[in-house]
């Protein structure tokens, strides 16, 4: 069986234009049970357009707090009296503070996830007349205003501002709703245990309350039994009964003229995300290509550092735009600086080579050391042993060649007729534990997700590369399988290197992800992957190979 | 999540509906909707409208689930009832506005919100054989393994890859037609 890559991709672009409609579901359900409650005629009062945005924003996040519900006819009562809303406002408090830009030097003063002071909450979400969704998220110092896709937040405490353009990052729509998800994603867990409140008269309403319990939280919902509207909720430790949070949520409210006209100020200190992240970038490496253009590196390599300790969200070595310099960035990204066992990792070690992953050794503890975010700049032709041994002069280190016998696996394979690359399983069955599915969670043999098919070739250096430790004594593999290496990509030859991928590697591939063998405990696993799935084994081998020590200057 | 998928079969899950489990029901749903949505809206060419038109599909079939015999055909038999919901509401449409003019007819599909391409090839998807199209749906639209097509639909792996291969053949096929 061959796919077609390209249709593949066109069916995956089909499917994310379809998008998700999480408020489907829900009104489904909520109809069926209104149904059965009353069975007079369905009315389609939920399903209309007008104030159907508003309904899917307000069910998405709703729903997790009446899931909890006992009682599913209160579900679909709340369902259908929220599907009408127009707008929804959460107002009250908390003294917890969220970021989606967390602050790199972190100070007490910015840092604490919880304090004593109680930061008021001022969130509206609606939907404007050209029906894009709108938002906007007060808590404390930090404000999020939501246009359609475009995001911005600014935290007056710091001064700074964080812009996203494109599409939300975040794996479902409640996500977008980061300050109100945040509130009500507590009660989704599970192990919830739930009492009923009882009921208390308050405004002329007769509001009923359920609690929800979990480790030391405990939050409480209140809920108009009259309009089936959630109307407070409030989060407490569980001993000392002391209020974390108090919200009350209140539908069909004005937005207030000063919300929807609000635009943020503008900070000096402004960070780019999302489809701006690449942009700035390029035009940071665009400025480097510049500066160098108007004076030459006399050495050939330098260390520059940042501007005002500017980080960026998406970072990458990168040449400048004519090509004459190497732009690499020496940290990991906003949030990490580098280690000295990161450089070497991300920038001196390559997948094949004198200088490959796993012949790098350090001596003593040195890899964890930290070094100043800037960018390493040094001319496109240098060989790399002066860059390499430029950079670890400037941190008070050299690394030295030292000839050795190594294990390597030699891989050999028995012939068989390869598996569609489709149909080879992955050497961890799917993660589930206590029936909830691990996302993201990396385990020795679970897949990277790269999110495309991969070849031997692939396979075997990613193998090589995780399996790279810095003390340089993990195997690796050299092919000698005899299978046909993938060609590598060439631009005069291929095009683009989407073509490349598209009309080139389609035969070479043979699995659908690169399995997560890592540490020694992995070796067995892999070995037993590579028999069962390819008929690949591996014959160990003692061979004379070089290794590179990196050491303190003597 | 809420509404956590334990990958049953359509036909368990069909049959804890008729036992009088609505949350299997809401399984289906979730399940389905992508697909559902994506065959009304290739007959109504309007989101909002697509939406609407799934609504009432899913009730339908709620509704008659106690008529339908093979519970493993669910899948086929739902989407077979969106496009009666989708061509009675164009019936409908037409009956009340009978005089729709070109411009409002392309107005219309632009407000499709599919890109030009994804037009086409939902076109094409729609034209494959409902257990193709099926397939299909639950991979690219809804996501889903292999392996979990394979559970959903109780048929086993290589059935359900070599329905997606047929499937890639000849949307390859046709699309290649159109671009001769």
């Amino acid at each position: 069986m061959t796919f077609d890559e390209s249709i593949d991709e066109q069916l995956e672009r089909l499917g994310r234009e379809l998008g998700d409609s999480p408020g489907l579901p829900r009104r489904v359900m909520a109809a069926i049970e209104n149904e059965q409650r009353s069975r007079p005629t369905l009315t389609m009062a939920i399903a209309r357009r007008r104030g159907a945005a508003v309904a899917v924003i307000v069910a998405s996040v709703c729903v997790l707090l009446w899931w909890q519900l006992p009682s599913k006819s209160l579900y679909g009562r709340m369902v259908e009296a929220l599907a009408e809303a127009k707008t929804l406002h959460v107002s009250g408090w908390t003294r917890s503070i969220d970021r989606t830009w967390p602050i790199e030097e972190r100070s007490p003063a910015t840092n604490q996830v919880e304090d004593d002071e109680r930061h008021p909450v001022d969130i509206w979400y609606w939907t404007d007349p050209q029906g894009r969704r709108r938002g906007y998220e007060r808590v404390g110092p930090v404000v999020v205003v939501r246009h359609g896709n475009d995001f911005r937040e600014f935290q007056a405490d710091t001064a700074l501002t964080h812009i996203r353009r494109g599409k939300p990052d975040g794996r479902n729509r409640l996500s977008e709703f980061n300050r109100l998800a945040a509130y009500l994603t507590a009660l989704e867990r599970p192990g919830l245990t739930q009492v009923e409140l009882g009921f208390r008269l308050e405004g002329g309403r007769r509001l009923r309350g359920l609690r929800h319990v979990e480790g030391d939280r405990m939050v409480d919902v209140w809920i108009d039994e009259g309009s089936n509207l959630p109307v407070r909720l409030v989060r407490m430790g569980k001993d000392s009964a002391e209020r974390k949070m108090e919200v009350s949520f209140t539908v069909n409210a004005p937005v207030p003229q000063r919300i929807a006209n609000y635009h943020p100020p503008t900070s000096d200190d402004v960070r780019l995300s999302g489809e701006g992240g690449n942009a700035s970038w390029r035009r940071h490496v665009r400025r480097i290509g510049e500066r160098l253009g108007n004076s030459p590196l006399n050495a050939g390599v330098a260390i520059l550092p940042r501007d005002s300790g500017r980080t960026f969200s998406n970072q990458w070595s990168m040449l400048t735009p004519k090509g004459d310099y190497w732009v690499r960035p020496l940290d990991r990204d906003q949030y990490e600086p580098l280690t000295l066992g990161g450089f070497i990792r991300l920038h001196a070690a390559t997948r094949d080579g004198e200088r490959r992953h796993g012949t790098w050794r350090f001596v003593g503890k040195s890899r964890d050391l930290q070094i100043p975010r800037a960018d390493l700049i040094h001319r496109a032709n240098m060989p790399w042993r002066e860059w390499v041994g430029y950079s670890l002069k400037q941190f008070g280190f050299e690394f030295v060649d030292q000839v050795e016998s190594r294990t390597v696996w030699v891989a050999q394979y028995d012939g068989r007729e390869l598996k569609p690359w489709q149909e080879v399983n992955p050497p961890v069955p799917y993660i589930v534990e206590g029936g909830v599915e691990k996302i993201g969670v990396v385990k020795p043999g679970v897949g990277m997700g790269i999110g495309r098919p991969v070849t031997l070739q692939d396979l075997f250096s990613s193998f090589n590369r995780l399996m790279g430790d810095l003390d340089a004594e993990n195997p690796w593999i050299i092919d000698e399988t005899g299978l046909p290496p993938a060609p590598t990509y060439d631009s005069s030859l291929h095009g683009t290197l989407e073509d490349f991928h598209h009309q080139v590697l389609g035969p070479y591939f043979v699995a659908s992800d690169i399995p997560w063998f890592a540490g020694k405990e992995a070796l067995e696993l892999a070995r037993k992957w590579y028999a069962s799935e390819f008929g690949i084994t591996f014959k160990e081998e003692l061979r004379q190979v070089t290794v590179h020590v990196v050491r303190p200057i003597r | 999540m809420a509404f956590s998928d334990q990958l049953q079969s359509d036909a368990e899950l069909v049959d804890q509906v008729k036992l009088g489990d609505s949350d299997a029901y809401a399984l289906l749903v979730r399940r389905y909707e992508r697909q559902v949505r994506a065959s009304a809206l290739h007959i109504v060419h309007d989101s909002h409208t697509a939406e609407d038109v799934a609504q009432e599909a899913f009730l339908a079939a709620y509704r008659s689930l106690h008529t339908l015999r093979r519970a493993e055909h669910f899948s086929s038999w739902l989407l077979t009832i969106t496009r009666r919901q989708a061509g009675r509401f164009i019936r409908s449409t037409v009956r009340k506005e009978r005089s729709l003019t070109e411009d409002e007819v392309e107005q219309a599909d632009a407000a499709a919100e599919l890109s030009g391409p994804a037009c086409e090839l939902l076109d094409f998807v729609e034209r494959l054989p409902n257990h193709e199209r099926i397939v299909v749906g639950l991979r690219y639209f809804d996501g889903r393994s292999v392996q979990d097509i394979a559970d959903i639909l109780d048929r086993p792996t290589g059935t359900v890859t070599k329905q997606l291969s047929r499937a890639h053949r000849r949307l390859k096929q046709w699309l290649s037609q159109v671009k001769q």
